[in-house]
This record gives C-alpha cells, sequence and structure tokens, in this order.
C-alpha cells in the first residue's frame, strides 16, 4: 500500500476530486462502514467502478476493505481510515474556501460604484 | 477549480451523506414481524402458564428470557442487514424513538384499559396489551421504512 501525502492545510485533494470517488468517499464519511452493495445503490455506480475506486483508494490508505460474512454469505465492507477522513475534511474545507471566495468576490463587485472600473 | 464546481461538489457531498444516513435507518421487512413475535408469544406462553401453575410458570419465566434474547439478535442482525453501520449515541437513538415508542406504549395501555373496562380478565388484557405492543412496533418499523425510502427516491 502507498499512503498518500495528506497536507496538513486545506487543498483540492486529486484522489478523491473526480465526482464518483468524492460521492463514495463522502457515502463512506457518514458510516463507520458500509456493505459494498449499500455504496453501490448509494452512490449510483457500478460494480465495477466502485471495485477499481475502491482498490484506488485503498492503495494510497485511504479505504480499508474487510471481508465478512452475512450468515453464509460473503460480504465485503468498505470503510474510510483516519488518513481518507482527514483527506476529505482537508477537501471540503478547499472547497468551502472557493465558495466563500467567489461570494465575497460577488459582493464586492455588487457594492462596487458604477464605473468604478471604468479608468 | 471553479466556484461553481465547488459549490456543486459540496451540495453532492451532503447529499452522500444524507443517503448513507437514510439507508442506515432502514429497517429488514422481516424486522417488524419478528419483533411483534418475539414480543407476543412469550405474553401468550405467560398467560397458559398462569392457567397451569407449577413447571409451566418456570418455562414462561424462560421463554421470555429467550424472546428478550431473540429480540437483542433481532437488533443485531437487522443493523448488519441494512448495509450501513452507523454508531448513534444512545441520546440520539432514545430522541429518534422517543414518539413512536411513548405512541406504541400509550396504545398498549389503552388496549389494556379497554379490555378491563369491557370485562376482560387480566390474562386476556395482557394478551392484547402485548399484541398491540407487538403490532405498533411492526407498524412503526413500516412506516419509517416508507418514509426513508421516499426520502432516498427524492435524494435521486
Amino acid at each position: 500500500m502507498t499512503a498518500a501525502l495528506v497536507p496538513d492545510e486545506p487543498a483540492i485533494d486529486p484522489a478523491i476530486n473526480h465526482p464518483t470517488r468524492l460521492a463514495v468517499v463522502a457515502f463512506l464519511s457518514a458510516c463507520d462502514e458500509a456493505e459494498f452493495a449499500a455504496v453501490r445503490g448509494g452512490c449510483q455506480v457500478s460494480d465495477s467502478m466502485l471495485s477499481k475506486i475502491a482498490s484506488a483508494l485503498e492503495a494510497i490508505g485511504y479505504l480499508a476493505v474487510r471481508k465478512g460474512y452475512v450468515g453464509k454469505r460473503p460480504r465485503t465492507w468498505l470503510s474510510l481510515t483516519p488518513a481518507g477522513r482527514q483527506a476529505l475534511a482537508l477537501h471540503i474545507a478547499a472547497l468551502q474556501g472557493i465558495a466563500a471566495t467567489a461570494r465575497k468576490a460577488g459582493a464586492e463587485a455588487g457594492e462596487a460604484p458604477p464605473g468604478a472600473t471604468d479608468s | 477549480m471553479d466556484a461553481d464546481l465547488a459549490a456543486e461538489a459540496l451540495q453532492g457531498i451532503e447529499a452522500s451523506r444524507e443517503r448513507a444516513r437514510l439507508t442506515a435507518g432502514l429497517t429488514p421487512a422481516w424486522y417488524g414481524p419478528a419483533a411483534a413475535v418475539a414480543g407476543i408469544v412469550p405474553a401468550l406462553v405467560d398467560v397458559w402458564a398462569q392457567e397451569r401453575g407449577g413447571w409451566a410458570v418456570f418455562l414462561s419465566l424462560l421463554v421470555a428470557l429467550a424472546g428478550l434474547a431473540v429480540m437483542v439478535a433481532l437488533v443485531n442482525l437487522a443493523r448488519r442487514r441494512t448495509g450501513v453501520m452507523v454508531t448513534l449515541p444512545w441520546s440520539a437513538r432514545l430522541r429518534r424513538a422517543a414518539v413512536p415508542l411513548v405512541t406504541v406504549l400509550a396504545a398498549g395501555g389503552a388496549a389494556y384499559g379497554l379490555c378491563r373496562q369491557f370485562g376482560a380478565d387480566h390474562a386476556v388484557a395482557k394478551v392484547a396489551l402485548f399484541a398491540v405492543l407487538g403490532i405498533g412496533a411492526w407498524t412503526v418499523f413500516v412506516i419509517r421504512n416508507a418514509k426513508i425510502k421516499q426520502k432516498l427516491r427524492a435524494a435521486g
């Protein structure tokens, strides 16, 4: 397993920036662990896509995979590791920062007197 | 990154989290009837045992304990079957269950009271009480599942 370098301050994490990956990580962040099929249904992704995402995130240490049984049926459980939770928190903080900066810029542009930009 | 994309991503994150929380609240379809049976059967055995006396009373005690054990096992099994494990603190669980619990208990109490009012003996009233509690619990799970599924559909 190659652990990704999780930054200490808000930053867009390329490992979870893709919408589907972000959806999977966000889904898992709201629970202790979730069964493969539940994540697949919740994030509306295919088996193969979720397998790929889980393998990629597991490889960088963001996700843990546990094999188990419910009765006699084999089940795969996915959960976020502390590194994955931290990466998501920093990614969210970065997104909020971008959105806040845009709102601030929009507000300032709205407050500027007419012709203020003309020179 | 574009601000609109950032806002969209934040909405997507919240939607995914909400779907996980909702899915965790679902209970399997068999859970309601199983819980109802686990509640009603010990009450029926108890009534039968009170009439017979002797060893039957001891048996009814065992059945009551077995019913309790089945309830605990059902709760654990149902949690695992939903596919999404969320550990809620007891305060949050109680808050969530408070209204249905009080409603079902009140309905059970009313059923017991009405049975006694209309001349039924204690045994019959007790069976009615547990039947209402069991069916009430079943109904609560059906309603909760329906509400969650509706929210999940609305969430897309």
